[in-house]
């Protein structure tokens, strides 16, 4: 702790807004709206994100819910999870490492961070909901396999409420 | 307990709140609610309600600020706001314009 030139959320320590730096970012505790930095965002084992995050590179060994985008790279670690999607060049998941959501590596724009694209996510999850609960009268593997469909789709849709 | 660290090239814009001391070297534009130790570093810049149990002011202030202990205003530090504490200390070379409530009962 205490190095100078960089920001560090300590673990009882709770932001909800927007956090922009020049520099790196370490989570240890919980952020619940937008993080942007030009250089690393680092979400430590304990930290939470609630929201979206920016940055040239991001590693998670935290939880996180809500889009990345990594302008270099993104790591998840063997603790980390992340329930949104992930925009990057270059990525790595460590074994034990968990996602739930589109991972996209051709350059593109996260689709999510789009106004028109996250209404029409929007839109479409109460239907996908309402077939759940039809098929849910079938075998049990099939409501586990919708489950994951489930769970990968409202994260932004939760993060935009949050904000 | 680590101490939460807001360095000299993050700016934030919102709440922060915590039990752990905070220390602000960047921007802060917003809420600080903290129930230990705030301080504003010399390269600090809090535009911002602030509460906390000890409050230290090196660098610069706006705002209206709460120091359930005691309010430390320090050399070199610009403070523009109304401070609430029942103990305050001012240092020379400090600049601060406001008022002081310290909630002295009539006797």
């Amino acid at each position: 702790m205490g190095q100078e030139n960089r920001t560090e959320i300590a673990s009882q320590t709770v932001i909800s807004g927007e956090i922009e730096a020049q520099e790196d970012i370490v989570v240890f505790g919980r952020v619940e709206g937008k993080i942007f930095s030009s250089a690393t965002v680092d979400i430590e084992e304990g930290g939470v994100v609630k929201g979206f995050i920016k940055a040239n590179e991001v590693v998670v060994s935290g939880f996180i819910q809500g889009d990345i985008e990594g302008k270099e790279r993104v790591e998840i670690t063997e603790h980390g999870r992340v329930l949104g999607n992930i925009a990057t060049p270059r990525i790595v998941l460590q074994e034990g490492g968990k996602i739930c959501g589109r991972i996209l590596m051709d350059g593109s724009p996260l689709p999510l961070r789009d106004d028109a694209v996250l209404g029409k996510g929007k839109g479409s999850v109460p239907p996908s909901r309402g077939s759940t609960g039809l098929s849910s009268g079938k075998t049990s593997p099939k409501v586990e396999s919708v489950k994951v469909v489930r769970s990968s789709r409202p994260s932004p849709t939760i993060s935009e409420e949050e904000k | 307990m680590g101490a939460t660290v807001i360095g000299s090239n993050t700016r934030i814009e919102g709440k922060i709140l915590g039990d752990d001391p905070i220390i602000v070297r960047g921007a802060v534009k917003g809420d600080i609610d903290g129930n230990g130790m705030v301080e504003v570093d010399t390269s600090g810049k809090v535009e911002a309600k602030v509460k906390a149990y000890q409050l230290i002011i090196k660098g610069n202030v706006n705002g209206v600020v709460t120091g359930l202990e005691k309010v430390e205003i320090l050399s070199g530090a610009r403070m523009v706001g109304d401070v609430k504490t029942p103990r305050i200390l001012i240092s020379d070379g400090a600049i601060f314009k406001g008022r002081v409530d310290m909630e002295i009962s009539e006797v």
